[in-house]
């Protein structure tokens, strides 16, 4: 009976979330499309006619942007659809679930079916996107992008997934929000000053380049992290689903 | 026992509770132990902040108690709890459905919360109610709200239906619709329903069997016919009611005119006291003198 609850709570959660889904991946998508034609301009069209002095300037933003839109089509529709786990905190919601006999691991691995297959979709789409901008500009599709990209939404979803945790614990979103900044001033400094010592980004060279390298010399680590993160974050959510009131 | 356990069908009483403890700073349920015969609706009746929804959600395991035995439907509330909550509906005083939720919506995840969801049923109960199909459950009416809940309670062949406040503020027509659907249920010897109100004019109408609650300590449980039958108001002059024996007065209620004087046993009074003119009682008096029987007399 258990698998056939998972079907249809699946399908409630992604109802819940389909607003959510559909205005991030509508953006994301514009954003994809402008993306391209911005390509083809640049190869075909009047941003090929730029002055060379420009060209440079213009080709760091653009590889700025298709570097970063991709991120923001996969870690955007991820991090929200992993906000709406808020609905699951509404404390009339809360009563009415610990009185159904569903466990608290069925609705949490519901939720997470949700998230990931919402950004396994988006990061499908985001390579369709990179495998058209790589037709367009003659150039392949580079495993440090793709790497980037991953990362990025790794460390978007961990932090929100975080943060959605310390709601439930704490109660309420402001409460999580200073417990977050709490966490994270530290965490920052830290990683600023292992990011100096180390020179993760050496000073001399162009800096969007050598984050990406970053992250795809990082990649195995970060992938690791995040299905660590992921799967306590699951098992607390469970628990937290089955708490009863004190 | 295993997940599959289902209820036995030899238990007498839907509900078993026997010294059910609570604390919280300020507040203690305190030992309370009452039962609600098969097939029977038990009202659970007190003011606000007796300690009614305490206990409700102690038996429906969404808080933690500490002490006291629950048995529901012939099983143990804690070790065959997902057996026991396949088999029982809760109906709160709010509505916990999502907002953006139409029927179609609902009736997709109470299949999955339930094995014995029967849509078609539902629907009827739907079309019963004059509820609309493609609305969202946010733009009801708190009326309607209610009976939505009551429709998604009484389509998944639930046994025990629990209901905290869920006819408060609810308007007289409603409330009396809702009261039918109860009976209803009731029609089938093995349903059971508990309701915690304090419109003690609702379970005047409909209960079998009442428990009164005040402060956290339980005052009163019985059926209702006998403790109505057994109680009584005695109106006397304040002469008369210090002629009276404390043990026979539950509480005394003076005034500038008279003394209203409940008593436990009407019978017993009748005889003890000739020149008394017994009156029978309704709950809501009744509750209203138990609840100031410390105090005794009362103003």
């Amino acid at each position: 009976m258990r698998i056939r609850s998972l079907k249809y709570l699946i399908y409630r959660d992604f109802f819940l979330a389909r607003k959510t889904i559909f205005i991030n991946a509508a953006l994301g998508l514009f954003l994809m499309i402008f993306g391209i034609l911005v390509s083809l301009s640049s190869k075909y069209g009047n941003l090929a006619l730029v002055p060379e002095s420009y060209q440079e300037i213009l080709g760091d933003m653009m590889f700025m942007f298709s570097c970063f839109l991709p991120v923001y089509a996969c870690a955007g529709v991820g991090v929200s659809v992993i906000e709406t786990m808020q609905f699951e905190c509404d404390k009339k919601w809360r009563s009415f679930r610990l009185t159904t006999p569903v466990s608290g691991y069925m609705y949490a691995l519901a939720r997470y079916i949700v998230i990931l297959s919402a950004v396994s979709v988006c990061m499908g789409i985001a390579l369709l996107y990179m495998w058209g901008n790589s037709l367009i500009t003659g150039e392949p599709v580079s495993g440090e992008s793709i790497a980037f990209m991953l990362v990025l939404t790794f460390y978007f979803m961990m932090f929100s997934l975080l943060m959605q945790i310390l709601i439930q614990v704490l109660g309420s979103a402001d409460r999580a929000g200073i417990a977050m900044v709490i966490l994270m001033i530290p965490a920052m400094f830290g990683v600023m000053w292992y990011g100096e010592k180390h020179m993760l980004i050496p000073v001399d060279e162009p800096v969007m380049p050598s984050l990406v390298n970053l992250c795809a010399k990082h990649l195995p680590k970060v992938s690791v992290t995040f299905v660590v993160v992921l799967v306590i974050s699951f098992i607390l959510t469970a628990k937290l689903y089955k708490r009863r009131e004190k | 026992m295993s997940e599959n356990v289902s209820a036995t069908a030899t238990y007498e009483n839907a509900i078993e509770i026997k010294n059910l403890t609570k604390k919280y700073d300020g507040f203690t349920l305190d030992n309370i132990s009452f039962c609600v015969p098969k097939g029977s609706i038990m009202g659970f009746i007190g003011q606000n902040g007796a300690g009614k929804s305490t206990t409700i959600k102690a038996i429906l395991n969404i808080i933690k108690t500490d002490g006291g035995q629950i048995s529901l439907l012939g099983m143990d509330h804690l070790k065959d709890e997902a057996a026991a909550k396949e088999q029982i509906a809760a109906v709160f005083d709010e509505c916990p459905f999502h907002d953006s939720f139409k029927a179609k919506q609902l009736s997709i995840m109470f299949k999955g919360l339930y094995e014995n969801w029967n849509e078609e049923l539902f629907y009827s109960y739907l079309e019963r109610f004059n509820l609309p199909r493609n609305k969202k459950i946010g733009k009801f009416s708190k009326g309607m709200k209610m009976k939505i809940q009551i429709a998604t309670a009484l389509s998944h062949g639930a046994k025990l239906l629990i209901m905290d406040e869920a006819t408060t503020g609810l308007d007289p027509v409603v409330r009396n619709e809702i009261l039918d659907i109860f009976r209803e249920y009731l029609s089938d010897d093995t349903n059971s329903i508990l309701m915690s109100s304090h419109i003690t004019s609702d379970l005047d109408k409909i209960a079998d069997c009442v428990t009164f609650i005040d402060k956290g300590k339980l005052l009163l449980t019985g059926y209702k016919d006998d403790i109505l039958e057994s109680h009584g108001l005695i109106k006397c002059s304040d002469a008369d009611y210090q002629k009276m024996d404390a043990e026979d007065v539950v509480s005394a209620r003076k005034s500038d005119f008279c003394v209203e004087v409940m008593v436990s046993d009407r019978m017993e009074c009748k005889r003890k006291y000739a020149w008394a003119n017994i009156e029978k009682t309704n709950l809501e008096e009744i509750m209203l003198f138990y609840v100031n029987k410390e105090k005794k007399e009362w103003a």
